[in-house]
Parts: C-alpha cells; sequence; structure tokens
C-alpha cells in the first residue's frame, strides 16, 4: 500500500533538485512517475481491491491506508491532473519563471500529489491530518509561485484558514484517542459522552473552512483569483475536495453518528454556498474571479449530501454517496479545464474582463469550446458527470421524501447556467472585433480539451464509475 | 440485435460527425462543407426511411446503453419516432440547403453549421429516445445547441433573445428533470410502449402522478410555446431565417410537441390521463393559447413575428389533440406534427426570401410582391391557405380530423368553435398578405427593365420553398395513399387505442 505513496513522487523530486536540463524534460519524467504509479496499482490489484495496510512507523497509534473503490478513483483523478496539469503548468509558464520558481514549482506539485494520495489513503485521523497539513504547505507555496501583492494576500488569507483549523483539528484528535482509544476511523465508537460528540463537532469545524463552506469560503476566491491559471485549476480541483474528503470519510466511515442538525446545518450553508456563490459569480466582472466563484457555488452541491444521506433508506443512501463523488469528479475535470481555458483566453486577450470576450468568438475557437463543454458540465446538462450526480442526488432526495433539496438542487442548475451563460454571450458579441489576439499555441489547448470533453461525456459512463465505488452494475437489477 | 441496433445510432452519428468535422473545417472551406452538409442529410434521410420502412413491416430498431442498473439510455424506432425522424430528416435536408444560401458569404459559418449539425443529432435523439430518461438527455442537449443558432448573429437583440430562450428553456428543462426523477422513483423508467404503463400507479398514487404531469407539462410546454410559457418564441425570430425554420417546424417547437403526445400515449396512456382527469385542463389550455396565439399574430406588422405568433397558435393544435384522448384527435395530433411543420417552414423559407432578396421585414412592404417574386409569393400563398385549413391542403386534413377529435371526445360544445373561430383568425392575418402580394399594386421600390425570373431569390433559397410549398400540397391531396402522414397515424392509433 505505502508504495503508491511514494514511487511517483521520487521521480518529481529529483526534477525539482536536476539542473541538468536534457534529463529533467517534464514529459520523461512524468510517465517514468505514471508508470511507477501504474506498477504500484497493478501491485496492489493483484492482491486485492478493498486491501489495506499499515505503516509500522508509528505502531502504538495504529495508523494505516485503506484503499477502496473510491479512493481508487481519487487516485486516478489525482494522478490524470497532476500529471496532465502539472504538463500544461509548464507550458504555460516555463517562459516565465526563474530557475529557483521552476524548482520550486516541481517540489511543491511532488508534496501536493503526496498529500493528496496520502489523505486518500489514509484511514486514520493522524494520517489525514498529515496529509491535509502537507497539501496545505504545498498550496501556501504553489499560490505564491510568481510574488506579488496579491498571491501575497491570497496565501495568508489561506494560511490564516489553515492554521486556525489545525490547531482544533488536533485538539479535536486528541479527544477522540483519548475517548475511543484509537484514532482509526473504523474504531471510533459511537459517542456516548459529550466529550465525542465534542471532538466530532470539532472536527467538521477544522475542516469546514478549508472546504470553503459558506460562510467561510471568502479566502477562496482571492486564492484561486491569484494564482496562476494552470495553478487555480489544480487547487480548486483537487485541493478543496480533499477537505471535502476527509469530512465525508470522518463521518461516514466512523460509527459516529452526525447529529441532526449538524447535517441540516451542512445543508444549508451548501445551499446558501450555492446561492451566494452563484451570485459572486453572476455579478463579477472578471473571467478568472468567475470561475473562482463558481467554485464556491459548485462545492455547496457536495455539502447536501450530508442531510441527504442522513434521512435517506439503506437502499438508496450508497446512491447518494456515489452521486456526490461523482459530483467531485465532475467538478474537478471540468474546473481544471475552466481555468486552463480562462488562462489561455485572458492571455490571448491580454485582459482578463468577462467583457473583454466580446469579439473573440470566431478567434480562439478551441479554447473557448473547452470553456464551453466544461460550463455544460458545471451547469450539470447531459450528458455530463454533473447531470449523473444531480440525478442521483434528486433521486435519493425525492426518494426519502426531501421534496426541498430536490428544489434546491433543480434551482442550483439554473443559477450555475446563468453565470456560465453569461460568458458564452459575450463570446458571440460581434463588438469589438478589431481586438488584438495573440492565440494560445495548441498544445496548450490539448488538456483543457481532453478534461472537458471528459466531464461532459462523464454520465455515460456512470455505469463503470458506479462498479468502481461497489454499486451494483449493469444486469445487477435495481437497487 | 447488434444489427437492429446500428441504425438507429447511425441515424444519430451522422449528424454528430458531420458536426464535429465541420467544426474542424476553416472559414473559407465553402465546398468542402457543403457537401458534407447536403451528404450527412440525404444520409440522414436513407436510413430513416429505411427504417420507417423497416418498422412499417415489424421490425425493431433498438439500441441499449446502461447509464446505471434500471436505468437505460435507449434509442428505438417506433411508429411515432418516425413520423418526428421522417419529418425533421426531411426537412433538414431542405433547412440545409436554404441555410447554404441564405448565409452564403457570412461570417462564421463553420460554427454556424456545426451546431446546426448538432441540434439535428439531438433532435434525431428526442424523436428516437426509447423512454422518458432519453428523452430527457437529448431535450437538454437541444436546448444547448440550438443557442448558438439563435445568437448567431451577435447583435445586441439577437444575445437578449438567446436570454430569453435560455431562460425558458433550461427553467423548463429542470422542471421536467424533476417530474422524470420523480417519475423514476415512483415507478422505475420503462420503455414508452403504445397506450402507455402508468394506469396502475395511477390508480394507487394519483396525487403524485398528477404532481408528476404538471411537471413534465409544464417541462415540456416551454418548447411546445404552451401559454404561460410562449414569450420565448416570439423574440427568438431575430435569428437568421433558417434557424427560425428548425425553431418553428423542424426541431424546437416540435420537440416539445412531440414530447406531449410521447407523455399522453406512450407515458401515462389515454387511459390514466383519464382517470387522473388531467386531460381536460391541458386541452383548455391548448384552446386558449391557440386563440391567444392568433389574436396576437394579427396585431403584428413584422412578417416573421406574425409567423411566430401563429406557430405558438398553430402548434398548440397538436397539444389540443394529443391532450383531447380520443382515436381521432390523436390522429389530427400526429397530422398535424407533419403538416404544421411542412407548412410553417415553407412561410419562413418565404419571409427569409423576401428579407434577404428585398430586404422586407414588414408586411406592408410586401404589396405586389407577387410579380416581382412570384414563386416565392406562390409557395407562400399555398402554405398560407394550408394554415387557415383551406381544402384540399394539408391544414385542412389536420384541422379536420381535430375537429372530429372534439366532438369524439365529447367536448364538440368548445373544440369546435375554438377550430372555427381560429381559422376565421388564420384567414384574418393570412389573407390581407396574400391580397397584397397578388392584388395590390407595388410600393415604390421596384426594379424596372428586369424579368420577374431575374429578380426571384436565388436557386438555393427558392428550391427549398418550392420544394415544401409542393409537398403541402401533396399532403392534402394525396393524404390517404399509403405511408402519407394521415395513413400512417391511423395505423399507429390502432397500437394505441386498442382498436
Amino acid at each position: 500500500m505505502t508504495e503508491l505513496l511514494f514511487p511517483p513522487l521520487l521521480p518529481l523530486i529529483w526534477m525539482a533538485l536536476c539542473r541538468w536540463r536534457p534529463v529533467c524534460s517534464p514529459w520523461a519524467l512524468l510517465a517514468v512517475a505514471s508508470a511507477l504509479a501504474l506498477l504500484a496499482w497493478m501491485a496492489i490489484g493483484c492482491t486485492d481491491a478493498g486491501v489495506s495496510g499499515r505503516l509500522s512507523l508509528l505502531p502504538v497509534l495504529g495508523v494505516g491506508l485503506r484503499l477502496d473503490g473510491v479512493a481508487a478513483l481519487m487516485l486516478g483523478l489525482t494522478w490524470l491532473l497532476i500529471t496532465g496539469g502539472g504538463l500544461h503548468a509548464w507550458g504555460f509558464l516555463e517562459a516565465e519563471l526563474a530557475f529557483r520558481q521552476r524548482r520550486r514549482f516541481w517540489c511543491c506539485l511532488a508534496l501536493l500529489w503526496g498529500g493528496l494520495n496520502l489523505v486518500w489513503l489514509a484511514s486514520d485521523l493522524l494520517l489525514l491530518f498529515m496529509g491535509l497539513e502537507l497539501v496545505a504547505v504545498a498550496v501556501v507555496l504553489l499560490i505564491q509561485l510568481r510574488p506579488g501583492a496579491a498571491t501575497r494576500a491570497a496565501a495568508r488569507g489561506y494560511l490564516i484558514v489553515v492554521l486556525s483549523g489545525a490547531p482544533v483539528l488536533v485538539l479535536a484528535g486528541f479527544v477522540l484517542f483519548v475517548g475511543s482509544g484509537s484514532l482509526t476511523l473504523r474504531e471510533l465508537e459511537p459517542a456516548d459522552s459529550s466529550l465525542l460528540q465534542m471532538a466530532a463537532l470539532l472536527v467538521t469545524a477544522g475542516l469546514v473552512g478549508r472546504a470553503a463552506l459558506f460562510p467561510l469560503h471568502t479566502w477562496l476566491p482571492p486564492a484561486h483569483g491569484a494564482a496562476e491559471p494552470p495553478i487555480s485549476a489544480l487547487l480548486s480541483a483537487l485541493v478543496t475536495k480533499a477537505s471535502f474528503y476527509s469530512l465525508f470519510r470522518f463521518w461516514h466511515e466512523s460509527g459516529l453518528n452526525a447529529p441532526f442538525w449538524l447535517v441540516m446545518l451542512l445543508g444549508v450553508l451548501g445551499a446558501l454556498a450555492i446561492a451566494w456563490g452563484g451570485w459572486k459569480a453572476w455579478c463579477e466582472p472578471r473571467l478568472k474571479m468567475l470561475v473562482a466563484w463558481s467554485s464556491v457555488n459548485q462545492l455547496g452541491y457536495l455539502f447536501l449530501v450530508f442531510p441527504i444521506v442522513a434521512a435517506a433508506s439503506v437502499a438508496m443512501a450508497p446512491m447518494a454517496r456515489a452521486g456526490v463523488f461523482v459530483f467531485v469528479l465532475n467538478h474537478a475535470l471540468a474546473k481544471a479545464a475552466l481555468f486552463m481555458a480562462a488562462g489561455n483566453l485572458i492571455r490571448a486577450m491580454g485582459a482578463g474582463g468577462v467583457r473583454d470576450l466580446g469579439g473573440t468568438g470566431q478567434r480562439i475557437p478551441v479554447s473557448l469550446l473547452s470553456f464551453g463543454l466544461a460550463g455544460v458540465a458545471i451547469m450539470g446538462l447531459p450528458p455530463s458527470g454533473g447531470f449523473a450526480a444531480k440525478w442521483l442526488l434528486l433521486e435519493t432526495s425525492l426518494d426519502s421524501g426531501q421534496w426541498w433539496w430536490t428544489a434546491v438542487i433543480a434551482g442550483g442548475g439554473l443559477v450555475s447556467a446563468a453565470y456560465i451563460f453569461r460568458v458564452y454571450r459575450q463570446t458571440y458579441l460581434t463588438e469589438g472585433e478589431a481586438l488584438v489576439l495573440t492565440p494560445p499555441p495548441r498544445a496548450l489547448e490539448v488538456m483543457p480539451m481532453l478534461l472537458a470533453l471528459m466531464a461532459a461525456g462523464m454520465g455515460l459512463f456512470l455505469s463503470p464509475i458506479l462498479q468502481l465505488m461497489g454499486l451494483p452494475g449493469p444486469g445487477e437489477g435495481t437497487p | 440485435m447488434m444489427g437492429q441496433g446500428l441504425l438507429p445510432m447511425l441515424t444519430l452519428g451522422t449528424s454528430l460527425v458531420a458536426a464535429v468535422f465541420i467544426f474542424a473545417l476553416r472559414e473559407h472551406q465553402h465546398r468542402l462543407r457543403t457537401t458534407v452538409n447536403l451528404a450527412a442529410a440525404l444520409l440522414k434521410l436513407t436510413l430513416v426511411v429505411i427504417m420507417g420502412w423497416g418498422v412499417a413491416q415489424g421490425e425493431v430498431y433498438e439500441l441499449r446503453w446502461v447509464f446505471r442498473s434500471g436505468l437505460d439510455i435507449v434509442l428505438r424506432a417506433d411508429q411515432l419516432s418516425i413520423v418526428f425522424a421522417g419529418l425533421s430528416s426531411m426537412l433538414w435536408l431542405c433547412t440545409t440547403i436554404f441555410a447554404i444560401g441564405y448565409l452564403e458569404g457570412s461570417p462564421g459559418r463553420s460554427r454556424f453549421f456545426g451546431f446546426f449539425s448538432f441540434c439535428v443529432a439531438s433532435t434525431m435523439g428526442v424523436a428516437l429516445a426509447g423512454n422518458l430518461f432519453t428523452f430527457l438527455i437529448f431535450y437538454e442537449i437541444l436546448t444547448l445547441a440550438t443557442y448558438p443558432l439563435v445568437v448567431h448573429r451577435g447583435t445586441r437583440a439577437a444575445l437578449n433573445a438567446g436570454r430569453t430562450y435560455v431562460t425558458y428553456a433550461l427553467a423548463g428543462g429542470a422542471a421536467l428533470m424533476v417530474g422524470v426523477v420523480w417519475l423514476h422513483t415512483l415507478a422505475g423508467t420503462e420503455d414508452f410502449q403504445p397506450g402507455g404503463y402508468l394506469l396502475e400507479n395511477a390508480r394507487t398514487q394519483p396525487v403524485a402522478l398528477t404532481g408528476i404531469f404538471v411537471l413534465l407539462v409544464a417541462g415540456l410546454g416551454v418548447k411546445a410555446a404552451l401559454m404561460p410559457f410562449h414569450s420565448w418564441l416570439p423574440a427568438a425570430m431575430v435569428a437568421p431565417a433558417p434557424v427560425s425554420a428548425l425553431l418553428h417546424a423542424v426541431a424546437v417547437v416540435k420537440a416539445g410537441a412531440f414530447g406531449l403526445i410521447r407523455v399522453i400515449h406512450d407515458l401515462y396512456g389515454p387511459e390514466a390521463v383519464q382517470y387522473l382527469g388531467v386531460g381536460g385542463p391541458l386541452a383548455v389550455l391548448a384552446g386558449i393559447t391557440i386563440l391567444y396565439g392568433s389574436l396576437r399574430a394579427l396585431q403584428q406588422q413584422d412578417l416573421k413575428r406574425r409567423l411566430a405568433f401563429s406557430t405558438v397558435s398553430q402548434v398548440s393544435y397538436i397539444t389540443l389533440g394529443a391532450a383531447l384522448l380520443g382515436p381521432a384527435a390523436f390522429i389530427g395530433a400526429i397530422v398535424h406534427l407533419i403538416h404544421q411543420g411542412i407548412m410553417k417552414i415553407t412561410l419562413f423559407f418565404c419571409a427569409g426570401n423576401y428579407a434577404e432578396t428585398r430586404g422586407i421585414h414588414r408586411i406592408d412592404e410586401l404589396d405586389g410582391m407577387g410579380r416581382f417574386m412570384p414563386l416565392t409569393s406562390a409557395a407562400f400563398s399555398v402554405a398560407a391557405l394550408g394554415m387557415i385549413g383551406v381544402p384540399p391542403l394539408a391544414g385542412f386534413i389536420s384541422k379536420w380530423w381535430l375537429g372530429l377529435g372534439g366532438l369524439g371526445a365529447g367536448q364538440g360544445a368548445w373544440v369546435v368553435p375554438v377550430l372555427v373561430a381560429s381559422t376565421l383568425l388564420n384567414a384574418a392575418y393570412f389573407l390581407p398578405i396574400i391580397n397584397r402580394l397578388w392584388f395590390l399594386e407595388p410600393g415604390g421600390a421596384t426594379v424596372g427593365g428586369r424579368s420577374p425570373w431575374q429578380q426571384e431569390a436565388h436557386a438555393w433559397l427558392l428550391w427549398p420553398a418550392l420544394f415544401t410549398g409542393v409537398l403541402v400540397i401533396l399532403a392534402g391531396i394525396l393524404a390517404s395513399m399509403p405511408f402519407s402522414p394521415l395513413v400512417w397515424a391511423q395505423f399507429m392509433v390502432r397500437e394505441v387505442y386498442g382498436l
């Protein structure tokens, strides 16, 4: 199991340290990293899909890893986005970065990859928190890759959220360990004492800030708006998901029962995030900030899963859980594509306003089409993964009679459509045709298009994804 | 089985592949683009004809793709799908020719024709959808595919029309989606079947099924331009004429009307709709829309706007026929689905010809046009007379059956007067145009010294209009020939109503 964590990192670290250019061609090294990851993957696949290994480093605490379908999906997603997104970022930024910055970029990418894999695989709180902290360090450094007032302020904002959350998490972990004698998620006993409940609430409180849940989202738009677009792509696609994933694992894998008011609160805050993020995105004059606000809007959906699952029948609850992870995949791919395409567009226009898009329609078609396809996935229209995810969530909420969440999900799609179509609309405008455009190189248009196509077509491949998550596949009857 | 699934997939795939290919073309590759467009349109028409022939022989063409366990994406050609697929593939060919002529030399043709093909691919999906879930998927994709066409001109007016259109269409799509999911949780999603499959559920859960029916009708009613949801359609007439043809005759409003027929006859089934008592209110709503659309059409002085309101009114005939729940009314609905398409596309082609050839947009500029553009004006007049319902043209056939349906459903007391009133209103807004075309003296804008034939529209614009104009006549005269829409509808009604 541990081999999944480390081999991919070695080539990246080497690349980061090495000064000899020809060998550290990012293509070659990422290929090596991918091959190693694949080997580790196959080694595990040969044993059993549901294996869980243990690190012997800290035997006292019993830290361990777990690989299941969801973790496997997240590992695959991370591999795709780190290698693909990394290469895209390299192509986008190479010319502008000094040698030290390049080295920092690859180091941070390695750190991010390792930290994320740790989060996906960790089956106990200690490793989970370690992974989250690694990710946080990588994020702070990546945001500031090109120092400036805006990036510094953005990194500071993120750091404040992380630093104020970290002690809360540590305290919560300590209380949980004392109370239940273990940090392994599965072994956390159902809490009778209010102390355990309190600790569980603390974990939630410590994580929602990083997951940018309304009203603790304020750090996100400046951070994702200020970082370089390909880096924002990674941050919004993967990093925000890590915190949500941790929270989800914490409540759904441990034996703790989330109190009713808490799940409802998470759901209501999620609904508010959908509305507020959508509204801010709709009002936003800058393209990259619009995409960033869209993240606040989209992350809100994730939190609807808590109340929906809590009230769902035993048969339907796995559907909603699967639905939310399809949503995670969809948003990760689509948002990465949006940021990359937005980066291409902004660079081509030499300006970052939504209004500046007027008259670009015919002249940067590939990037615009990527943006458009990713937008379809964000709006949750078929056949995107967003549509499939919404279908599963709607089905569960209607099945258990929670029509108010139905209304939130259906209405939320219209909110997203409002800000996405605002961008589409500008691109069709024929005013401003005299604009001087420098179309992006073809190589930079590949990755956003690929990711957008994957997101927009994901709904057609829902069945294999569900199978990977352990839900009945084709021909196994209705659940 | 795979061989049988191939045809629906190819039918869908032809225009999809054409769309991707056209997107990749450069702006100036005019000849290649035209070839691809026409080849795809012809190929699709051939495939639909083959499928139609097979379906008439009792063949089943079906393609299944598992979305998740218990929920499939189904493409299937049955008799009703052939009606819509045949209509749109036939008219798509005409519209493609017309659009090539119309957009000659204007910018953004690759984008336009790419989305144009994409739009038709999704229309085919709507037609061939074998269950409600598949229908929902293509119905939503259709919205996305038409938006770029509506805003194609890129002017503020076009963009605002596009905004109105997507606002309505996406809100309708959301309502439809909730309805489809809700129905799925109650009764599962089964394949459409003549006569429907929800009677049992309607008996046990009448309230929920009524709610679902309302959601579905609201979602479909948006595209079918049913009364409170109709205003996007007149707004969208700022789009280029081929797009109007697509919206009004081939794809969008037809997808809504077709969906209503599907829901009432192949999903709920006439008995269940009868049991729930939701058919009557829908029919009344359709009746109100018919009269309202005609009244508004009467007030318009812009030719395309008048035609747009006329569509609002005419499409509701289909809804009315579907909601009246009788064999005759059902025949009327199916036949009108086709006949309205042929007539309305002719009218929009002609309106496009006037606008493109002589810059005429307003009705009062049409004076004496019959002398300058005799063929276009003849096609226009035939289609307009057909719309009024003058025998033996296409519109007469459908109105006749709708009237019979109204009597048969025991609602003759109000349906027949509505039809009569609407016919009078149709005459009131079409006859003055015909009068202006042929009997009034031309205004100042005449082109002297050239014969009328030289002043006619360009051949690419003229021929589609003439062809569909002739179809309007043939559909009326040959209504009882085999494979005519009427005979086909009579063939279908036996299955739905078990006659």
